[in-house]
């Protein structure tokens, strides 16, 4: 029965019908064949038997009526008016007896019949030849000689009256014998048609019964399989084995539900990564957001240092004009009231007197050469006198001597006061290296407060970058949890499915909630601390004036900071807040 | 500082001792005519190059070399302390540029060795010979050959 099975919808069904169609035809077939053929018998009796009968019977009840007529004519022989009527009766029937062996002769078709019609016709003249006989008889008024044909006429009409009995019982046999054969033929024809028909009725129970399971049945597992699939299985499958539309269907379905279930599994995958990723994401933010709050700590303690930075080259300014002033002789007033003689003026002093000293003795020392040349010609020339000249040699070698002398002491002095001016010189040397350190103190305190500027500067760019890797950080969070929501409302969708790795859809929803949470409270420690490092900034750019609270400042800030890293409990913002009110 | 006692000993020569860049030359006393300190010296163009112009004497116009170029020394500034010597070579007047005078010294003639090569410093054409002077040694030197008319050209370099 399998190839009926695997028969498509149509033809299954056409056939059936066909089947059925083509049983129902045979039935009517046969009742149509049944009741022509009864037709035909009741017109075969009609027509032949009954008319047969009715035509006998027209000649027998004109042979009775003639005989009647003939009777009456007798015995009114007298009366001439019913004697005519009699006899135009009498020929009437004649006429009539005519007519009806002409029906009969169309109703008696059989062999038999046949010869008791003609055997009748053949009579018929004779038997007329008779009765006219009477008919003359009476009409001439002889009533023996009427009595003597009447008598005469008996045998033919007894002749008559047999062939009509024997046509008569002719036909009623034949009728006896047509209505056996309806019997028979309507017994058998009911025989058939209830056969049929119950075979039909057996044929069509079993064929709508067939059909019917045929397509109710995977129908109804496909509605089984749908119900299950719409209630979230996606492990259902449907068998039904057949290949026709209903097969192909479950075929069809069963391929859309393996896709919506590896769809589904792959989906379960996808929001398995991301929630993954948001988790990484979340750590990266996390990170990012420490190293915030380090950058900030680093920010924090940089700017203490800074003050105290600003503080020294501070002072440091101020005594090195406080030396600049006492070095240029310009007084402050609590130096007033000292000797009021400046290292600067002293100096000048001794160097001018030391100048004009040593102008002195640089003349003496002239003098001394000149005196040697003197004396070293007078050498020459008392060499040169030879005897003559050695006196005068004594004497210009006395000459040199007190000149060398004096040349000497010159030069002891000049040494003397060299050495003195070398001291003054040093001193104002030093004073000199002490207003130029002074001058080079300035420069650097200069150059030291463009660089705490500098400094200052790089810091609100770090404070900037940090901002603004705070903001980043809350959006990156803000990302991570939308990214987690987006993936847990991902599993609970594909949660409501019932999956064949089943369980895998339920972790990742819980997993992801703490990570959140960490996130967003992440980026939330970004942003204070760089609220934090944003307003240490404004701190230090506002410290002009160096206060000796920034050591003490310094140190609270060191306990604020130190109290940030526990910020594991809610309670954080309350002592942020209350350190950073100081600002 | 050495007292000086002139005695005419037939064996000996009187020379006056100058410094040259710290080192001592003798000339003999007889050479010299007067000894000066320093006077502006006018430049007188197209002469050799260690001739540096001449002077003014009491009306006496002389050249005035200076020794240190004549030697290839070099060459330094001069003030008021420089020594100009006037000697005389026969007819000739020269002013001899030098750094200072010493000593006029009198030195035996068996005193005066031979010169030893002293190599680029000094052309020993000019050198008599050394004698001890203190503690250095002098180099006597021949004025006549220092002062040649063609010696008033710049000498070769010695090798």
């Amino acid at each position: 029965m399998n190839w009926f099975k695997n028969l498509n919808a149509k033809p299954r069904l056409m056939s059936s019908f066909g089947v059925l169609l083509v049983l129902t035809l045979g039935i009517s077939y046969l009742a149509i064949s049944s009741l022509s053929k009864a037709n035909d018998r009741i017109q075969s009796l009609y027509q032949k038997d009954l008319r047969g009968v009715i035509a006998v019977e027209l000649i027998d009840t004109s042979r009775i009526d003639l005989a009647q007529k003939d009777r009456d004519a007798l015995i009114k022989i007298d009366d001439q008016a019913s004697v005519a009527t009699d006899i135009n009766a009498v020929r009437a029937d004649f006429g009539r007896m005519r007519t009806g062996i002409q029906d009969a002769e169309q109703s008696f078709l059989t062999k038999e019949g046949k010869d008791i019609i003609a055997d009748m016709r053949e009579n018929l003249p004779a038997y007329e030849k008779s009765v006219e006989a009477v008919i003359t008889a009476i009409e001439a008024k002889d009533t023996p000689g009427a009595k003597i044909a009447i008598y005469a006429l008996a045998p033919l009409a007894a002749h008559m009256s047999a062939d009509i009995d024997h046509a008569l019982k002719l036909k009623e046999s034949h009728a006896e014998d047509r209505f056996q054969e309806n019997l028979a033929a309507y017994d058998t024809a009911r025989s058939l048609v209830i056969g049929a028909a119950a075979l039909s009725l057996a044929l069509g129970l079993i064929l709508s019964f067939v059909i019917a399971r045929g397509f109710s049945v995977p129908l109804g597992q496909a509605v089984a399989t749908l119900e299950k699939v719409a209630g979230g299985d996606l492990t259902a499958s449907l068998d039904v084995g057949t290949h026709d539309e209903v097969g192909r269907m479950a075929e069809a379905l069963n391929s859309a539900v393996e896709r919506l279930h590896s769809t589904m599994q792959q989906v379960t995958e996808s929001a398995a990564n991301t929630s993954d990723s948001s988790q990484q994401l979340a750590a990266a933010s996390d990170a990012i957001a420490s190293g915030a709050q380090e950058q900030a700590a680093s920010l924090e303690e940089t700017s203490a240092s800074l003050e105290q930075i600003t503080a020294a080259v501070r002072m440091t300014a101020e005594n090195a004009k406080k030396a600049s002033d006492l070095a240029s002789g310009s007084h402050s007033v609590a130096d007033r009231g000292q000797d009021g003689v400046s290292a600067m003026a002293a100096m000048a002093e001794i160097s001018a007197s030391s100048a004009k000293i040593s102008e002195i003795i640089s003349s003496v020392d002239e003098i001394a050469f000149q005196t040697n040349l003197l004396a070293v010609n007078a050498a020459v020339e008392a060499a040169r006198a030879g005897d003559e000249g050695r006196g005068f040699a004594v004497v210009a070698s006395e000459v040199r001597i007190l000149a060398q002398r004096s040349a000497a002491s010159a030069k002891e002095i000049k040494g003397l006061i060299q050495d003195s001016l070398k001291k003054v010189e040093r001193g104002s040397d030093l004073v000199k290296q002490v207003t130029l350190l002074v001058s080079e103190i300035a420069l650097s305190s200069g150059e030291q407060s463009a660089g705490i500027e500098q400094v200052n500067t790089a810091m609100s760019q770090m404070d900037q970058v940090t901002q603004s890797n705070s903001a980043q950080t809350e959006e990156l969070s803000a990302t991570a949890e939308s990214l987690a929501e987006q993936a847990s409302h991902l599993s609970e969708l594909v949660s409501t499915f019932t999956l064949s790795h089943n369980g895998n859809g339920r972790r990742d929803q819980q997993a992801q909630q703490p990570h959140e949470a960490t996130a967003a409270h992440h980026s939330s420690q970004a942003q204070r601390s760089s609220s934090a490092s944003r307003s240490l900034l404004t701190a230090t750019r506002s410290n002009s004036a160096a206060r000796p609270e920034l050591k003490a400042r310094g140190s609270k800030r060191i306990n604020a900071r130190q109290a940030t890293p526990a910020i594991a409990s809610p309670s954080v913002p309350a002592i942020d807040d209350a350190s950073f009110e100081e600002f | 500082m050495k007292s000086i006692v002139a005695k005419q000993v037939q064996e000996s020569q009187q020379f006056l001792t100058f410094l040259l860049e710290e080192q001592e030359y003798g000339l003999e006393i007889f050479k010299i005519r007067e000894i000066r300190g320093y006077s502006p010296i006018t430049p007188i163009p197209n002469v050799p190059s260690h001739v540096r112009g001449v002077m003014n004497l009491r009306g006496t116009v002389l050249p005035v070399v200076d020794l240190r170029m004549k030697f290839h020394l070099p060459a330094v500034d001069y003030n008021r302390f420089t020594v100009i010597v006037i000697a005389t070579v026969g007819e000739k007047t020269v002013g001899l540029l030098v750094d200072a005078v010493s000593d006029v010294l009198t030195v035996g003639l068996d005193a005066i060795r031979e010169a030893p090569d002293f190599g680029a410093a000094v052309d020993t054409r000019f050198i008599n010979g050394v004698f001890q002077s203190k503690d250095r040694l002098a180099v006597a030197l021949n004025l006549e050959e220092l002062l040649t008319e063609s010696e008033l050209a710049a000498p070769p370099l010695a090798a």
